[in-house]
């Protein structure tokens, strides 16, 4: 019983004299950083970005929690090292990095090369991976400069423009994890969401290509329709297609991928990629209501194929042509299915020569809803 | 007078002041002598039944012993006893002793009658569809609202009598063929083996029949409601209801068991099942919720979306204490106040509800003590700790989660888990008249446990296979 209670008694006395011993903070003494950007400002690493002014409403009436402002940080290095030493010494508390939503790179540090920052995020143990990489046409800096009213910070307005436009297929998402992933399988090339200020306000622009993680190449939000077919998780992009018999007249469609094959062969030496993409086209609306007939909606049908066959085409040959950077991970298909030939061959180059047959099959669903002469039809 | 040894102990009696009352007859030269406790006798009987045949009697034949209970006396519980040594304590149960100057043997007359409560509606095992007559402190009574529900010839009440001051009497009640020999043994071994002054609560004996009395589970049932111990009865179990207790006790019990309330065997199956989530639901949030939000908050606010990590540290923007101090803290007042209005009386128990709703409801947020997220963890695990099937189940968690509490200061969520193992392995060591207390999980027994969840009569065709009982079907 003494033993007992001898051992019950210093469990207790340990645990009272242990506690907050090891890496006990509390997450209102962290700085919270809520975004980054990361730029090449000199030759010197510039490190912006936006932490949580952590503060309690003071209206009585309204004593709700609220996380509505953000303070600006800016320091610079040689090396991250540095910079990050520099942003230590001006803030109150240790940096918090697990709330982090978004890292913005400038162009000029995009250009130089992103690796070392996204090896840097992989082995800080508090840095999400599934973070959000943009790169930013203006510098981070004046990225982060803009005042926001649309959202809570800049960080998180980013987060959530891209975040929406991926959900609806409009836009990529990829995360730190998932272009190291694509790094440590050695994908050379891959593809960054691309931002701007325009009208004084921040907005998507399209796509950035980096290759060896160095951006060559930026792709406008016009263009990046084939890229979306092929790369998002579920594209549903609007397409327009003018009427035959009254150009004023343009039906909208929703057209959403219900398979996606591709596949890679080899034949004569020559890397032969075919693509076949079945699609269904829901019509949302025409601008002036019209009677649709049978040979309308074959007609419809086709004209939709042949324009996402058009886009995705061109998608390509720009990768293979313009850029000569396969960021659409054609590799991967071939490297499965020809392990042997593929360590033999150089990929990059056989890329740029290979054969690409697109094959997009369209399929029109839901004509009766939007279509005022159903009945009469049928 | 004769001189008879039987008047020497009533001159005893009279001399030691015990508040015996003697009354004193004669009939054709017969002294008779009744001896009694007026508290614990029920007078008008005496009178009736007792005296006035004796005083009518009026044959030629004079009066002795055998006549006397034959065909003299009324009362229907009757016996005649020699042993000069038990008069007093059959005096102390409430039994008539009768002493005739003609014979060296007396008469018991059972005359009994104590002050008691009516039987009411349970009140700390309330229900909505379960039946509402529950146990009194009367063992007579208790025993009748079993035995009008169990008409079965095998069902068993063993009496005891335990305490050597209190005398107090506890009955064992069990259906001889389907309650394990073994275990029914096992508990007759215990009480006779109990050595003590007095018993004034089922809780004496139920400590004698723990192994081990630093436990902190509980181990036997404690039952208000008699459809309650008469379910427990058929199901194999053994009850034991103590004189002057309200609450009879059910073994062996395990711990899945007391996530079951008697609603779940009544109601629809999907709501059975749902309230069995929801119970089980609470015991965690009620053991862990503070500890988990000591982990998230002071050690990995990371397992959070970003937007929570946002609101968590600005609700707690203001509050001068760390975290674990701060739950440690509310947990503190929550138990101050769950104590505060348990003792209180009923009639002030309301005012205790306004004084915690507004201390640590409005005051400590107000005054930026607490967080407002501290204030609805705590009302929630407070909240949950009601919601158990068994109300002594959630005694251990009072204690346990300061446990978490702490460990969780030291390690985070190491801490947590480790503290969650600690329990788990505690309540495996438990065993309960040899049954694991985590039974039908360990052992793993598939039936036992979905007959558990499921809770309804119609798809339970076996007794639990942790009972080992005799009769193991029941339809």
């Amino acid at each position: 019983m003494i033993k007992r209670s001898r051992n019950l008694l210093v469990i207790i006395i340990s645990l009272f004299l242990l506690t907050g011993c090891w890496d006990y903070e509390d997450v209102n003494n962290k700085c919270i950083v809520i975004s980054l950007g990361v730029d090449c400002v000199n030759d010197m690493i510039e490190f912006t970005g936006e932490i949580a002014k952590i503060k309690a409403s003071s209206k009585k009436a309204d004593e709700k929690a609220q996380a509505a402002e953000v303070y600006k940080m800016l320091s610079y290095g040689k090396t991250f090292e540095e910079a990050r030493i520099h942003y230590d010494a001006e803030n109150p508390y240790p940096v918090f990095l697990g709330a982090t939503r978004v890292v913005v790179f400038g162009t000029d540090f995009a250009k130089k090369c992103v690796e070392p920052y996204l090896n840097r995020v992989d082995s800080l143990y508090d840095y999400r991976k599934t973070l959000l990489t943009v790169v930013s046409r203006e510098p981070a800096k004046e990225i982060f400069d803009l005042k926001v009213e649309k959202d809570i910070s800049v960080g998180f307005l980013i987060e959530d423009i891209l975040n929406h436009l991926s959900k609806k297929g409009e836009a990529l998402y990829p995360n730190v994890g998932e272009l190291l992933s694509e790094i440590a399988s050695g994908n050379t090339c891959y593809i960054l969401p691309y931002i701007g200020i325009e009208q004084n306000a921040i907005e998507y622009l399209g796509l950035v290509v980096m290759k060896e993680s160095k951006l060559i190449g930026i792709i406008d939000i016009k263009d990046t329709d084939g890229i979306l077919y092929l790369l998002s998780k579920k594209p549903i992009l609007s397409e327009g297609i003018p009427s035959n018999k009254n150009e004023n007249n343009i039906y909208s469609f929703r057209t959403i991928p219900k398979k996606r094959k591709i596949e890679a062969s080899y034949e004569d030496e020559k890397v032969v990629i075919n693509i076949n993409l079945d699609l269904t086209a829901e019509l949302s609306y025409q601008y002036y209501m019209e009677k649709i007939s049978d040979d309308e909606i074959k007609n419809l049908e086709k004209k939709i194929s042949e324009k996402v066959k058009n886009s995705i085409a061109s998608a390509i040959k720009k990768a293979q042509v313009e850029l000569k950077c396969d960021y659409f991970n054609f590799k991967k298909h071939f490297k499965v299915k020809y392990p042997k030939i593929f360590e033999k061959i150089d990929w990059e180059e056989k890329f740029t020569e290979a054969e690409v047959n697109v094959n997009v099959k369209t399929k029109m669903i839901n004509m009766n809803l939007k279509d005022p002469n159903a009945k009469k039809k049928y | 007078m004769k001189k008879n040894k039987l008047f020497n102990k009533v001159k005893e009696l009279i001399r030691e002041n015990k508040g015996i009352s003697i009354r004193k007859l004669s009939n054709r030269g017969i002294d008779i002598f009744i001896l009694y406790i007026q508290q614990l006798t029920d007078r008008e009987r005496l009178s009736i039944e007792i005296i006035k045949p004796i005083l009518d009697y009026g044959k030629k034949d004079i009066l002795d012993i055998d006549k006397m209970v034959s065909s003299i006396i009324y009362i229907d519980d009757i016996s005649i006893d020699n042993d000069i040594n038990k008069i007093s304590d059959y005096i102390l149960k409430g039994k008539s002793v009768i002493i005739i100057s003609n014979d060296e043997r007396y008469i018991v007359a059972d005359t009994t009658k104590v002050g008691k409560r009516e039987i009411k509606s349970p009140e700390i095992e309330s229900t909505l569809r379960g039946a509402k007559d529950s146990f009194n402190e009367n063992l007579d009574d208790n025993l009748s609202l079993i035995r009008y529900r169990i008409k079965d010839p095998e069902l068993k009440v063993d009496n005891y009598s335990i305490g050597r001051r209190s005398k107090t009497n506890v009955a064992v009640i069990y259906i001889k063929d389907i309650a394990n020999e073994k275990y029914v043994d096992e508990i007759k071994n215990k009480l006779e083996s109990i050595d003590i002054d007095g018993i004034f609560e089922s809780g004496y004996i139920q400590k004698f029949l723990l192994n081990n009395a630093y436990n902190l589970f509980p181990q036997t049932g404690i039952i208000e409601r008699s459809d309650t111990a008469c379910a427990h009865l058929i199901e194999g179990k053994i009850c034991i209801l103590v004189e002057g207790s309200n609450l009879a006790l059910v073994v062996p019990k395990v711990f899945i068991e007391f996530i079951d309330a008697g609603d779940d065997h009544y109601d629809n199956i999907y709501l059975s099942i749902f309230s069995k989530f929801i119970r089980v639901l609470c015991f965690m949030i009620a053991l862990t919720l503070s500890a988990a939000y000591v982990a998230v908050v002071s050690f990995h606010p990371d397992i959070l979306p970003p937007q929570y990590i946002l609101t968590l540290a600005s609700s707690r923007a203001t509050v001068p204490f760390n975290a674990l101090l701060e739950a440690g803290i509310m947990e503190m007042v929550a138990e101050i106040l769950r104590e505060a209005s348990i003792r209180l009386p009923q009639q002030i128990g309301p005012a205790i509800g306004i004084v915690g709703t507004i201390v640590i409801g409005q005051a400590a947020v107000a005054a930026g003590l607490v967080s407002p997220l501290m204030v609805i963890i705590v009302a929630l695990s407070i909240m949950s700790s009601f919601a158990a099937g068994d109300f002594t189940i959630i005694k251990p968690i009072r204690i346990l989660k300061f446990m978490m509490l702490f460990f969780t200061g030291v390690l985070g969520i190491f801490g947590f888990v480790m503290g969650l193992i600690i329990i788990t392995i505690n309540m495996c060591s438990i065993n309960t008249l040899g049954t694991s207390y985590v039974a039908p999980l360990s052992p793993f027994n598939l039936r036992d446990l979905v007959n558990y969840f499921l809770g309804d009569i119609t798809i339970t065709k076996k007794r639990p296979k942790l009972l080992k009982t005799r009769d193991k079907t029941r339809q």
